[in-house]
Formats: structure tokens, C-alpha cells, sequence
């Protein structure tokens, strides 16, 4: 056989043995992934305000008469904020006095105040004591997100040797935050 | 009037859903005067993307809301507590620790022969407080004397010489004598504030049974709240 014709038979050879082998695939797809994120508010409370007003005979009970007034610690209520917008953090009563027999306590006896530095601007004085009333009055906002963001609240009852008769009292405080449009 | 002309009055078959019905795009097409054969199709294209609009419209509808809503959360926190009778008694005033120190020649003789000898008319301010109603008490213990000598504890008087808030018990509001047992001087059917009760106090004197000599005896006030 003629070199030529022998070289022609082993380029066909190779040629058939590469058209053998199967090509490799290779296929790409994507999945279109869209995250809806709503808005987000999480507010935490710790501390306990229920007993501020279970006092000691011969003691505390009497100062604090005295003194026209008894407060809690300056963080003995800790709110912890939680908001991926714009926020306001807002504070009301959420119901009148519970007093002992038929005595009525003013709902105004009862003051708010923010003793620490919080992120956020104060809204209506509150780093001073303020009254509250049912409708919600905004205590702090900010423009942007936070986190774990702490916010300390003192309380404060006036007291009145003559109107503030012994007995079980209570009344609460709704804190809200609302996220919202900046 | 007569009927607009067009391919309307001559419709296309028309074609009939199972309960008989003309079907509702040959219903339009029919009822449109203008369409035909030529326009069904642009009425079902239009149609086609009439849904297309509102499937578009219902997903944002859904999303929408979840993403632009304003979100709030809420704690509450109770104030309150258990507030106890409380009351409380604040004795001031120059007091009558030394109202039996009588000087030579001058106010002890004049004392003596007086049959007494008294202080001011506020010596004792008692000032009290309570968060409802509340008495006022007072007794004494027994005299401290020379010697063997035994003072009547009937020698000593007291009576409140203001108008305090309450109501004056057993006539405090003259002189009266106090016992080893609580004699109520004075109450009130509610709390006070700093109400202030101006006491005198009277010990009488006699030549011939006081002998020289330190003298004491002590009064007890108690303030309570009452049912």
C-alpha cells in the first residue's frame, strides 16, 4: 500500500475514533430569586414597675410620702428596639388607674421619663418626666434602622398623705414602635 | 333610526358553550358592530393581555402591601403595688425636759405658789401624717423622783391648745391627766398631711410634797390608723 494511502487510512481512523467519543454537555440555568423584605419592628421589655408602690411600714412607705413621690431605678424598665426603617417609638395608657374601694387616682400621678442617651431623637421633652394619656405620645424616632437599641425608663407615682389611701394599685403602660416611611 | 350597516348584520356562525349560550367572545364579537373575522383576533389578543395585566396586578396587589405596610410591635408594663396603712408622729418643739428646773427667787416660789407650773402652749408640736384614718394617743410611764419620794403621775396635765385637723377625744383640748394605758386625744376619719398639734403641758406643785430634786417622767404619743 502507498505511504500516502496509509497515512490517509490512519487520519480516517483517528478522525471516526473522535467523532466516537460523546461531546461533552454543559447546560447553565438560573433561578430568578426575589426577596420580598417587609417592614420589621421588634420591641422587648424587661423590668418590673408592678410593685413600685408595695412599701415597707416605717420606712420607705413614709419617705416616700414625704417626699410627695416615689421613683424607680433610673433603668428599672429597659426597652430594647429592634426596626429595619424609620421609627417612632411611642408610649400610652392603656387604662385608667386601679385603685383600692372607690378612689380614683389621677392617671396624671403617673410620670415617664428616658434617662439614658438612646439612638434616636427625644420627641415631646420626655428625657424630663412626662404624663401620659390613652392616645400614644411619641417619646423617641430616628430616620434609619437599629439595633438592640436601649432605651431606659424611669417611673415616677406622685403620692398624697390624704388622697393615696392604703391599698392595691396598678395601671399600664403600652409602649409601641412603628416602623414606617422615612 | 336605522340600525348602523355593517358586517354586523351578517355575523359569523356564531359558536355555543355546553348549556347552549352564545359564547362570550362571539357574544362581543356579534354585538360590536365594526368586528369580524379579521378582528376576533385582536379582540382575543386583547383579551389575553387584559389577564396578563391582572395576574400582574394581583401579584402586586400580594406584594406590594407586605413590603411598603408599616409594621409596629407593642409591650405593656404595669405600674402599681400594694401600698400599707402607713402613718407616722414627729415630736419638735423646745420640749418640757426642763420645765421642773425652776430658779431661786424668782419663778420657783412663784410656781409653787401657784400649784403649777406650765409650759408654752406649743412646748410639744406633734406633727403627723397617715394615709387614712388615724388616732392619736398618749400615756405615761411613772415619776422619776428624789429620793423615796413618789410623784402622782396625776400630777401632770396636757391638752391641745391649736385647732388641728380632727376631732378632739376625752376633752384633750382642756387640761386632762394621761394613765399607764393609750388615752385617744385626738382623730380623723381620713389621712392627713403635716397636721400639727400644739400640747401644753401642766405639773403641779405642792410646798409641802415636791421635795428639791431632779424630776422626770416620760410621754409616749402614738399615732395609728384605725379601721
Amino acid at each position: 500500500m502507498d505511504r500516502r494511502w496509509k497515512r490517509a487510512v490512519w487520519v480516517a481512523v483517528a478522525v471516526g475514533a473522535a467523532a466516537a467519543v460523546p461531546a461533552r454537555a454543559t447546560e447553565l440555568e438560573t433561578t430568578p430569586t426575589q426577596l420580598v423584605v417587609p417592614r420589621l419592628a421588634v420591641l422587648s421589655i424587661t423590668g418590673d414597675v408592678s410593685q413600685l408602690l408595695t412599701f415597707t411600714q416605717d420606712g420607705a412607705g413614709e419617705s416616700a410620702y414625704d417626699a410627695g413621690a416615689v421613683e424607680s431605678a433610673a433603668d428599672q424598665t429597659v426597652l430594647t428596639l429592634n426596626a429595619n426603617d424609620a421609627w417612632d417609638l411611642s408610649a400610652r395608657l392603656a387604662g385608667n388607674w386601679t385603685c383600692p374601694g372607690s378612689y380614683n387616682k389621677p392617671e396624671t400621678d403617673l410620670y415617664i421619663r428616658i434617662t439614658n442617651t438612646p439612638t434616636g431623637t427625644i420627641q415631646n421633652g420626655a428625657d424630663a418626666y412626662i404624663t401620659l394619656t390613652s392616645t400614644d405620645t411619641m417619646v423617641l424616632s430616628h430616620d434609619t434602622g437599629v439595633t438592640d437599641n436601649e432605651v431606659e425608663v424611669q417611673t415616677r407615682i406622685r403620692l398624697d398623705w390624704v388622697q393615696d389611701i392604703p391599698g392595691s394599685y396598678s395601671i399600664p403602660i403600652t409602649y409601641t414602635l412603628t416602623v414606617h416611611v422615612p | 333610526m336605522s340600525r348602523p350597516r355593517g358586517r354586523a348584520t351578517s355575523p359569523p356562525a356564531p359558536r355555543f358553550d355546553d348549556r347552549g349560550r352564545v359564547a362570550t367572545l362571539d357574544r362581543m364579537v356579534a354585538f360590536v358592530p365594526t368586528a369580524g373575522r379579521n378582528n376576533r383576533h385582536t379582540l382575543e389578543g386583547l383579551m389575553k393581555s387584559v389577564r396578563f395585566a391582572l395576574v400582574i396586578l394581583g401579584a402586586a396587589v400580594i406584594c406590594l402591601p407586605a413590603w411598603a405596610a408599616d409594621e409596629f410591635d407593642e409591650a405593656t408594663s404595669s405600674v402599681g403595688g400594694t401600698i400599707p396603712e402607713l402613718c407616722q408622729i414627729v415630736v419638735s418643739g423646745v420640749g418640757c425636759a426642763s420645765l421642773l428646773t425652776l430658779t431661786q427667787d424668782g419663778s420657783g416660789e412663784v410656781s409653787y405658789d401657784q400649784g403649777y407650773v406650765e409650759s408654752a402652749a406649743d412646748a410639744i408640736i406633734l406633727t403627723l401624717d397617715a394615709n387614712k384614718q388615724w388616732q392619736l394617743s398618749g400615756k405615761i410611764d411613772t415619776w422619776t423622783c428624789p429620793g423615796t419620794y413618789n410623784k402622782d403621775e396625776d400630777d401632770l396635765l396636757i391638752q391641745i391648745t391649736n385647732t388641728p385637723t380632727g376631732t378632739i377625744q376625752n376633752s384633750f383640748d382642756s387640761y386632762q391627766t394621761l394613765g399607764a394605758v393609750n388615752t385617744t386625744m385626738l382623730s380623723h376619719t381620713a389621712g392627713v398631711s403635716d397636721n400639727a398639734v400644739d400640747v401644753q403641758v401642766r405639773v403641779l406643785l405642792d410646798w409641802t410634797q415636791d421635795i428639791p430634786g431632779a424630776y422626770s417622767i416620760t410621754i409616749t404619743w402614738t399615732m395609728e390608723t384605725t379601721t
